[in-house]
């Protein structure tokens, strides 16, 4: 059972944003509901207003700019990103992590804007958006700005999103030709679990063929805030790739990262799997990349 | 604070008044006595609230019944037609799909909209769909055998008769 809010539902986004800035710090944006409503039903919060975001036109939907950006609106449910795999390479890559996100039911509810606000570490969205380098529309009172989504999280729960700010959506630019990219999700339970390690990794085979020009790897789960794993990265760009290096790479990100023990697990046996999973989702994209190369 | 909304369940339109924090579960089976949608944990991990919104499955517990407003609701009692069982139910009966039955509205909703997406789904892609709805009875394997019966689906396992026979 949930306390007692008002519930408003604006029709644009000006609307939104002014109900927000009325309300002041008792009002919250709901947009899917899947982890707000959990929230004030365990009385973990107390608001005294949602201003419900799921049909603003401006934070719906997934389309191409003319400039090859992908825009996804921050209420677009992920079972409409899981959906739209086939609009473009990085819509596929996306789709590949949201569709691991909760349930079917869950994910007809939860939006990416929900997943990304709601800043846990271990959201399933937030490596593959780190390394095709997205970026977080938000709006404000009378102005708009980008934040680069590796400068958007800024601890457990915690964003750059000030007092009366609205995501509006994430901008995914266009990734360099021949790009591949990989996510894999460590859980115990392959559904409705949460990761307690997440590795994304892009690659952009470089001219020669042998190594990879660009390398971009993203942890999720294993520090205060999802994050890019440079060292590693850098330790991989236009060297000739093997299995080898990519193991390396690997050992690398593990010592990047800041894992915590909690009741999934250790920091430790997070740490080793950072080194496994990383060379793991290096090797897939590689390959990936290859086959692509192939056609 | 309440708020008048109109719900479309099961196409009979329901003018009400609800307080905005009441879940969709909840005014279903209390203010509108249909009591086939289950509610279990009440926190979108058990599946058993699970209805269709405007076609899609969702945890009914998730959803405020004011989000609902305008929108087509299907609940476990829509499906039949007329008295007659949706194909569903019926191969979960021929199967012995059901033990206690509360998670049942929720499985069968569940595998509608995955069959409504995909008419043939392979085994993976029924246990994939049935994900989000817990069974603590059955082990699945009648359910998931009883969802590829009703599609039809060339992975599906042979009828019950076909199987005592072999």
């Amino acid at each position: 059972m949930m306390g007692h809010f008002d519930y408003l539902a604006p029709k644009t986004l000006a609307e939104a944003l002014g109900a927000l800035q009325d309300r002041g710090s008792g009002a919250a944006v709901l947009a899917g509901g899947t982890d707000l409503l959990v929230q004030l039903k365990q009385r973990k919060r107390d608001l005294s207003c949602l201003i419900s975001v799921g049909s603003l036109p401006e934070l719906k939907g997934i389309r191409k700019t003319p400039d090859g950006m992908l825009s996804v609106g921050a209420a677009t449910p992920l079972g409409e990103i899981v959906s739209a795999a086939g609009l473009s390479r990085e819509a596929a890559c996306l789709a590949e992590a949201a569709r691991k996100v909760g349930s079917s039911q869950v994910r007809n509810l939860a939006t990416l804007g929900g997943n990304l606000c709601n800043a846990a570490p271990s959201a399933d969205t937030a490596p593959v958006l780190l390394v095709m380098e997205a970026g977080a529309r938000i709006a404000g009172p009378g102005k708009e700005r980008v934040v680069p989504l590796e400068h958007f999280f800024t601890g457990p729960g915690a964003t750059v999103l000030q007092p009366g700010e609205i995501l509006v959506a994430v901008e995914i630019p266009q990734a360099p030709a021949g790009f591949a990219a990989s996510y894999i999700k460590h859980s115990v339970r392959r559904a409705m679990d949460i990761a307690f390690v997440g590795v994304a990794a892009l690659m952009v085979p470089g001219a020669d063929g042998a190594g990879a020009a660009r390398v971009r790897i993203g942890l999720g789960a294993v520090s205060p805030t999802p994050m890019r794993a440079r060292k590693a990265e850098a330790a991989l760009e236009g060297q000739p790739f093997s299995v080898e290096l990519a193991a390396r790479a690997g050992e690398i990100a593990a010592t990047e990262c800041s894992p915590i023990t909690d009741l999934r697990a250790s920091a430790e046996y997070r740490r080793e799997m950072v080194a496994v999973l990383t060379r793991r989702a290096l090797v897939a994209a590689w390959e990936s990349a290859q086959g692509g190369a192939a056609r | 604070m309440k708020k008048p909304i109109t719900l479309n369940v099961n196409g009979e339109s329901h003018r009400l008044e609800v307080p905005v924090h009441r879940t969709l579960v909840d005014v279903l089976r209390d203010d509108l006595g249909l009591t086939g949608t289950k509610k279990g944990c009440d926190m979108g991990e058990c599946g058993a609230c699970t209805v269709l919104l405007d076609g899609k499955a969702v945890n009914s517990c998730l959803v405020l019944a004011v989000q609902a407003d305008g929108r087509q609701v299907t609940t476990i009692e829509g499906l039949a037609v007329n008295g007659k069982l949706d194909r569903l139910q019926e191969t979960f009966i021929e199967h012995g799909a059901i033990q206690c039955g509360f998670c049942t509205p929720g499985m069968i909703l569940s595998a509608k909209a995955l069959l409504a997406e995909n008419a043939k789904p392979t085994e993976t892609e029924v246990r994939e769909g049935l994900a989000g709805n817990l069974c603590r009875c059955t082990g699945y394997v009648k359910i998931v055998e009883a969802v590829l019966a009703a599609s039809g689906s060339p992975d599906q396992a042979g009828s019950p008769e076909q199987k005592e026979k072999d």
